[in-house]
């Protein structure tokens, strides 16, 4: 296997307007801010399920829209998979509601199933067994995108 | 600085408060919030004194407290209510039930007074306005008959008051200045002064509804910060405010996540990532519930997130 690179994340996230921070001016904040406060409840209202997990990849992965595309696209590092990793599982745990907590079990899986397939390597401890049960589970997860369960085919694959 | 109103008499300034002598100084100064809320919010140290209480005696009003502020933080009178039960409270309260008043006259003031200030009122004028709201109508039994959730939206019935409100005065002020006191009765009727143009009475709305919405995003950042803190949860609101709620409120830098690894004691950025958006979440469950409280039964959250939305975007 494949020792895991040291290379910290970049973190020069735009915010999510694409401005970055040092380019604001104070007039900026009351017209940016406030919509980002009200943006954010209409996405948990929309779909409490999937929110939390979509926030959490713009947090990692600003240019991705969401959680599925911040794992399965090209661009996306594998410090960055490690970082989604980590963060679905801490949400796994500590999920508000039981749909948060599949779907964070679910991208969970599929960033382990990215560093598999997109760099060949393997950013998680568990056995060849938990893996190829999570992988399978979101293969045949009909409400898992597309690009995640292709992700998770290819994987088992690999195992 | 203390507002007092006296019946019948012109708003005086009082310096034994925060200690400015004039409106616009305490904007200036004092209105760290304001910076962005348009002097909605910081009105909790410079709280009007309502003119049912009396002038000297009574302590300061409790200062305006910051969102990182770790000092003991009241416990607003709202509490769960609504605000249509928040409003019953506060009419129906004795004059020593202070708690529900101030609550009030903090939650509302800076909406009515941006409402005057963009209808074209000084800020003098303004806080007089607003100031009499409060105290002539919010409280008193006029607004309180007509207060019932089954109604709607409470933000587009206090704002029809407000526009009523400031409708009258306007009236009632040019009324005056053409007939003295001591001269013939005039035929109120006979002014055609009833409302604002058009074009700024529609700034003016919107201006009252930005302000209602920063409201409620102050109250439910205060309350989902103390409810971290009660859940034992200081971790996730630490990092939600540095890296995400002061970025957007106020601008400031977001720190790197390198930086908040360190600050938050964790060993990886997903730890952190994780704890930004676990504070991110409880501030906008609290938000929901900040605006649900204001809806009546039948009303939709989510058009009156939209609407809320569109008023602080602004004109596009």
């Amino acid at each position: 296997m494949t020792p895991l690179p040291k290379r910290p994340l970049t973190d020069a996230a735009p915010l999510p307007n694409g401005v970055p921070a040092q380019q604001r001016s104070a007039k900026d904040v009351s017209t940016t801010g406030l919509p980002a406060a009200f943006q954010w409840a209409l996405d948990a209202a929309a779909d409490p399920g999937r929110a939390a997990a979509d926030w959490i990849a713009r947090e990692i992965a600003p240019t991705a829209p969401n959680a599925a595309v911040a794992i399965a696209a090209s661009g996306t590092t594998l410090e960055q998979l490690i970082a989604l990793k980590v963060a679905f599982k801490a949400l796994r745990s500590g999920a508000a509601i039981a749909s948060e907590r599949n779907r964070a079990a679910r991208l969970y899986a599929a960033s382990i199933a990215a560093g598999l397939v997109r760099f060949d390597i393997r950013i998680s401890r568990q056995s060849d067994v938990a893996l190829r049960r999570a992988f399978t589970s979101l293969r045949d997860d009909d409400s898992s995108e597309e690009s995640l369960r292709e992700l998770a085919i290819v994987a088992i694959s690999r195992l | 600085m203390q507002r007092l109103r006296r019946a019948g008499g012109p708003i005086r300034f009082r310096r034994d408060g925060c200690g400015h002598g004039s409106l616009d100084a305490h904007v200036r100064v004092c209105g760290r919030f304001a910076a962005h809320f348009h002097f909605s919010a910081s009105i909790a140290s410079c709280l009007p004194y309502l003119q049912s209480r009396p002038v000297t005696g009574e302590p300061p009003p409790p200062a305006s407290t910051p969102l990182s502020s770790t000092a003991p933080q009241r416990r607003d009178a709202a509490g769960s209510a609504t605000d249509w039960g928040l409003l019953r409270a506060a009419a129906t309260a004795g004059p020593n039930d202070r708690a529900s008043l101030e609550e009030v006259a903090q939650r509302y003031w800076g909406a009515i007074f941006a409402f005057a200030r963009a209808g074209g009122a000084t800020p003098e004028d303004a806080a007089d306005l607003a100031q009499g709201f409060i105290a002539d109508v919010l409280l008193g039994r006029s607004l309180l008959a007509s207060a019932d959730a089954r109604r709607g939206r409470f933000r587009s019935f206090l704002r029809h008051a407000v526009v009523n409100y400031v409708r009258d005065r306007v009236r009632h002020d040019r009324s005056k200045k053409r007939a003295p006191e001591t001269g013939p009765p005039v035929n109120r009727d006979s002014h055609a002064l009833d409302s604002l143009p058009a074009q700024r009475s529609s700034v003016a709305e919107r201006a009252f509804d930005a302000h209602w919405a920063a409201q409620m995003v102050r109250v439910a950042a205060e309350r989902a910060e103390r409810r971290c803190r009660v859940e034992g949860r200081e971790q996730a609101w630490l990092a939600f405010e540095r890296r995400t709620l002061r970025p957007q409120l106020f601008g400031d830098v977001p720190p790197p996540y390198a930086d908040l690894v360190k600050l938050l004691g964790v060993e990886a950025i997903g730890q952190a990532a994780h704890l930004v958006v676990t504070g991110r979440r409880i501030f906008v469950e609290e938000l929901l519930a900040e605006v649900r409280n204001t809806l009546g039964p039948d009303e939709s959250l989510a058009d009156e997130i939209a609407a809320l939305l569109a008023a602080v975007e602004g004109p596009r």
